[in-house]
């Protein structure tokens, strides 16, 4: 039975997509009928309320219009700006063709605030935003570094609020010194209105002022007012980066360890036998499960000749693939010093030609695996 | 029915199926469409005024599709709107569609990282033309992964349609722009993202630093020499042999520029016709060129078919190669720069299988990571390790001494070192080796001691069979047969330490 309910589930998952928008039962042919008529019924009330409704809506249109003519001709220098500000998320223009009405939306600054910070202070300015329009919002360094432009799109100062075009009231440890405010509403030549409020922020010292999307919403939009980072590439930095590469470049210094380790006879005394061979596997080949299928060969089919020839415990650390995209046409067995008789075993062992090679110097620090096997596209 | 159906498990090949079709929509190595929120406002800002497909950029802006998934939208000069994902902003810079402004290129140096940089055309221009050496480095899987050549730049040319590379591409998509001419006859293709990694890591140089050789030509073969077999350690019985490949002048590397690898390869055997793996150790010369034939050897010791031939995927290699039975190969080979323009290859070759034997399978059991070298990682030199390596100092001394008096002399003062190491050693690994090197030198030193008396008892013999010998050798030879006895691990040895301590005495 639970075996069924399994089945149910899964066919049911396949079956989703293909059904979904379809009816799932046919009804009986006198059923049918019936819907229709009582169908047809509704659209005949329903057409009979749009003429009414219609009607309705041409009178009160008209009554509009009358009354907004005259409010134009008693005061139409008051007429944008109140109303706007009354209404300061959704801005109507009206089209002059056909009285259909488009909404835009914007913001409205009613006042600001500095939240002084010794990392990154913030400014802060509070009324109602449209967080879908902060992209368009634009940041231009000016000439001096400490002077900082922001252009606010579809933007409005809430004037009651908001009276200063000049705020220069900082107090004196703060990083900021002048904020403009200035306000543009402009009449395009189609007749659209266009309103933008440009910031000029003046600083005390450098900064680079940064819109933080993670502390604005729709009734805060916050500026970081970040220190530059300071580039120290002094000269004297400069040079004993060139030292460093002729350090990298002269040739190395051996130091007496190093050179015991090098030689394969003293390394002999250095290096103790171990007793468990730690192998990574990463994928390397256009096959995706290569080096998962080559760790299957070498775990459970090859496992006991391998541990018998090496003498050691077979382990698989790591099954991965290169994260660059490296495709190497043969299988590649990197090993630490003093195991190359081991990678020699399993290279014999693998099917396909290898190639086997010292670890290189950039990966020998890393001893968490004594062999790595890259497998390459030749891996069948 | 439903039970019969259900039984043949048909639910989960439906389910595998799925799994595999929804796995092989995705794309294996693909190339990040979104990035950080900082990289985006950087990216953005790089990105203003630029061109996209000759269309100046009004400005860009940064949206986020999650908390870390940011992407661009760009606002054109024709009042388009377009959302510009970081995957196409990277296709877009290396076809040349999206261009920057003050003559910059957009680089993703790092595949599958939306790591960015701006290489300013300009000022590399400046420094390439100014430059008088390069710094090659190696890239991943070479063999020499990681290492660098100072090479001499003869000329660096943009690419122009004549040129082999030109307009194509690299692995990871990005056009060819450059070439540089090298003074040992190479060239250099390189992208705009290998430009910019040259100026990251200083890859070009005004002037060459006085203690780097740069290499302004290749080292060319002149001939290979067969270096005997001769011991090498008489306490482990391990012999030495090599190969002398000699060039034209003196080397200007050292031996780590020379790596090693093992290759395999499936050869069909004439007689049987049957493919059969074979393995061949080749040695890589970089800077090198064969421009004569060069005869090897068909056999040097374990070593077959020893030539010297053209690196045919890399530019001025030589690679020497001979094919090697795996299972005779037990240490890896040892390269040596000499004086007389050549570069020595030693293979050893040994007896002695506990070299190579492995730790009781069954009586090993370690749990823990035990440390594989006496030497801590911290490169801190503890006194065990002064007195260790002093011991093995005095050890490698002695291999090479030829006067055997002297030698055994020295072996003691090694045993007396290596006292002093496991005294002082720390970990378990420490004492251990220390107490193992004892042991192989007390087992190699009643043969020493032996043969050393019976030396010398033979030279006073030759020399005249009345003159007494002196009391102060007979009393140090006496010392050693006594040492000798101790550790005499034969009846036969034990015999002739008796016979040897009876005519001294």
């Amino acid at each position: 039975m639970k075996q069924f309910f399994l089945f149910l589930v899964l066919s049911l998952l396949f079956l989703f997509p293909i059904v979904a928008g379809c009816s799932f039962s046919d009804p009986e042919p006198e059923e049918v009928q019936a819907q229709m008529e009582q169908e047809r019924q509704q659209e005949e009330e329903a057409e009979k309320l749009l003429v009414q409704e219609a009607a309705a809506t041409e009178e009160t249109a008209a009554k509009e219009a009358e009354a907004a003519r005259l409010a134009k001709v008693e005061n139409e220098t008051a007429l944008d700006k109140i109303e706007k500000l009354l209404k300061p998320a959704s801005i109507e223009v009206i089209q002059p063709a056909g009285l259909s009405l488009s909404l835009s939306f914007g913001h409205m600054l009613d006042r600001f605030e500095l939240i002084p910070d010794e990392k990154t202070p913030f400014l802060t300015f509070k009324g109602f935003f449209d967080p879908g329009q902060f992209p368009h919002i634009q940041i231009y360094p000016r000439n001096s570094k400490t002077e900082t432009s922001v252009l606010l799109p579809n933007t409005l100062i809430n004037s009651i609020l908001l009276p200063e075009r000049e705020v220069t009231s900082f107090s004196e440890e703060g990083i900021l010194e002048k904020m403009l405010l200035e306000e543009k509403i402009t009449k395009k030549e189609n007749g659209k209105i266009e309103f933008q409020v440009t910031l000029t922020i003046s600083s005390t010292e450098k900064h680079i002022l940064v819109l933080d999307t993670e502390k604005s919403d729709s009734r805060h939009l916050t500026f970081a007012l970040q220190k530059p980072v300071k580039n120290n590439t002094t000269n004297a930095q400069k040079q004993k980066k060139v030292e460093s590469i002729i350090i990298d470049l002269a040739p190395p210094v051996i130091s007496p360890r190093e050179e015991m380790l090098l030689h394969p006879v003293t390394a002999l005394m250095l290096y103790r036998r171990v007793d468990q061979l730690n192998i990574t596997i990463l994928n390397a080949s256009p096959h995706s499960d290569s080096a998962q299928r080559l760790a299957v060969l070498l775990d459970r089919q090859q496992k006991r000749t391998i541990e018998k020839q090496i003498g050691m415990k077979l382990k698989i650390v790591n099954i991965s693939s290169v994260r660059e995209q490296t495709i190497l046409p043969k299988t590649k067995i990197y090993f630490h010093a003093n195991l190359m008789r081991e990678a020699l075993i399993l290279a014999q062992i693998l099917p396909g030609e290898q190639v086997i090679e010292p670890m290189p110097e950039s990966r020998i620090s890393k001893l968490a695996t004594d062999v790595e096997i890259y497998v390459g596209k030749n891996f069948e | 029915m439903w039970e019969r159906i259900l039984n043949k498990n048909i639910y989960f090949i439906s389910l595998a199926l799925a799994l595999f079709v929804t796995g092989f929509s995705l794309p294996a190595f693909a190339f990040p469409e979104y990035t950080s929120r900082q990289k985006a406002l950087k990216l953005a800002s790089v990105l203003d005024h630029g061109y996209f497909k000759s269309i100046k950029i009004s400005s860009v802006f940064v949206k986020n599709r999650g908390k870390d998934e940011y992407y661009l939208q760009a606002i054109l000069d024709d009042g388009s709107s377009r959302k510009w994902l970081i995957n196409r902003i990277r296709e877009w810079a290396q076809t040349d569609e999206l261009i920057l402004s003050k003559n910059r290129a957009l680089v993703f140096p790092t595949p599958e990282s939306t790591d960015f940089g701006v290489l300013d055309k300009n000022k590399f221009y400046r420094i390439i033309l100014n430059s008088t050496a390069f710094v090659k480095t190696f890239g991943k899987h070479d063999i020499l992964d990681g290492k660098s050549l100072v090479l001499g730049i003869r000329r660096f040319r943009i690419l122009q349609a004549e040129d082999s590379k030109y307009m194509k591409t690299d692995k990871f998509g990005d056009r060819y722009r450059y070439v540089l001419e090298l003074e040992n006859g190479s060239r250099e293709f390189f992208t705009y993202s290998d430009a910019f990694l040259f100026l990251q890591r200083t890859a070009l140089l005004e002037e060459a630093p006085e203690n780097v050789s740069v290499l302004r030509k290749t080292f060319k073969v002149r001939e290979l020499k067969k270096i005997p077999l001769q011991i090498e350690d008489e306490l482990r019985e391990i012999r030495r042999f090599g190969i002398e490949v000699v060039f034209d002048g003196p080397i200007l590397m050292s031996p780590d520029r020379f790596p090693f690898q093992i290759v395999e390869q499936k050869m069909r055997d004439p007689e049987t016709g049957r493919y059969k793996a074979q393995f061949f150790l080749q040695i890589i010369f970089p800077n090198s060129e064969k421009i004569r034939e060069i005869p090897g050897f068909n056999n040097h010791e374990y070593l077959r078919y020893v030539e010297i031939d053209t690196d045919v995927e890399h530019q001025k290699r030589v690679i020497l190669s001979a094919m090697v039975n795996p299972n005779a190969l037990d240490l890896p080979p040892y390269i040596e720069v000499t004086d007389r323009n050549s570069v020595v290859v030693n293979f050893f070759s040994s007896t002695d299988q506990s070299l190579i034997q492995p730790p009781d399978l069954l009586a090993s059991y370690s749990a823990g990571e035990l440390p594989r070298s006496v030497f801590t990682p911290d490169q801190l030199e503890t006194e065990f390790e002064t007195h260790y390596m002093k011991a093995v100092g005095l050890i490698r001394t002695a291999q090479n001494e030829m006067n055997m008096s002297v030698k055994i002399e020295t072996y003691f003062k090694a045993l007396d070192t290596l006292k002093k190491a496991a005294l002082t050693a720390e970990f378990d690994i420490q004492i251990a080796q220390a107490l193992r090197q004892r042991d192989i030198l007390l087992l190699t030193m009643p043969k020493l001691i032996i043969r050393n008396v019976q030396m010398t008892i033979l030279a006073l013999q030759l020399d005249d069979q009345d003159i007494k010998p002196d009391p102060v050798l007979t009393v140090k030879l006496l010392k050693q047969l006594n040492h000798a006895e101790n550790y005499a691990s034969t009846q036969d040895q034990r015999q002739k330490i008796a016979s040897l301590q009876s005519i001294l005495r």
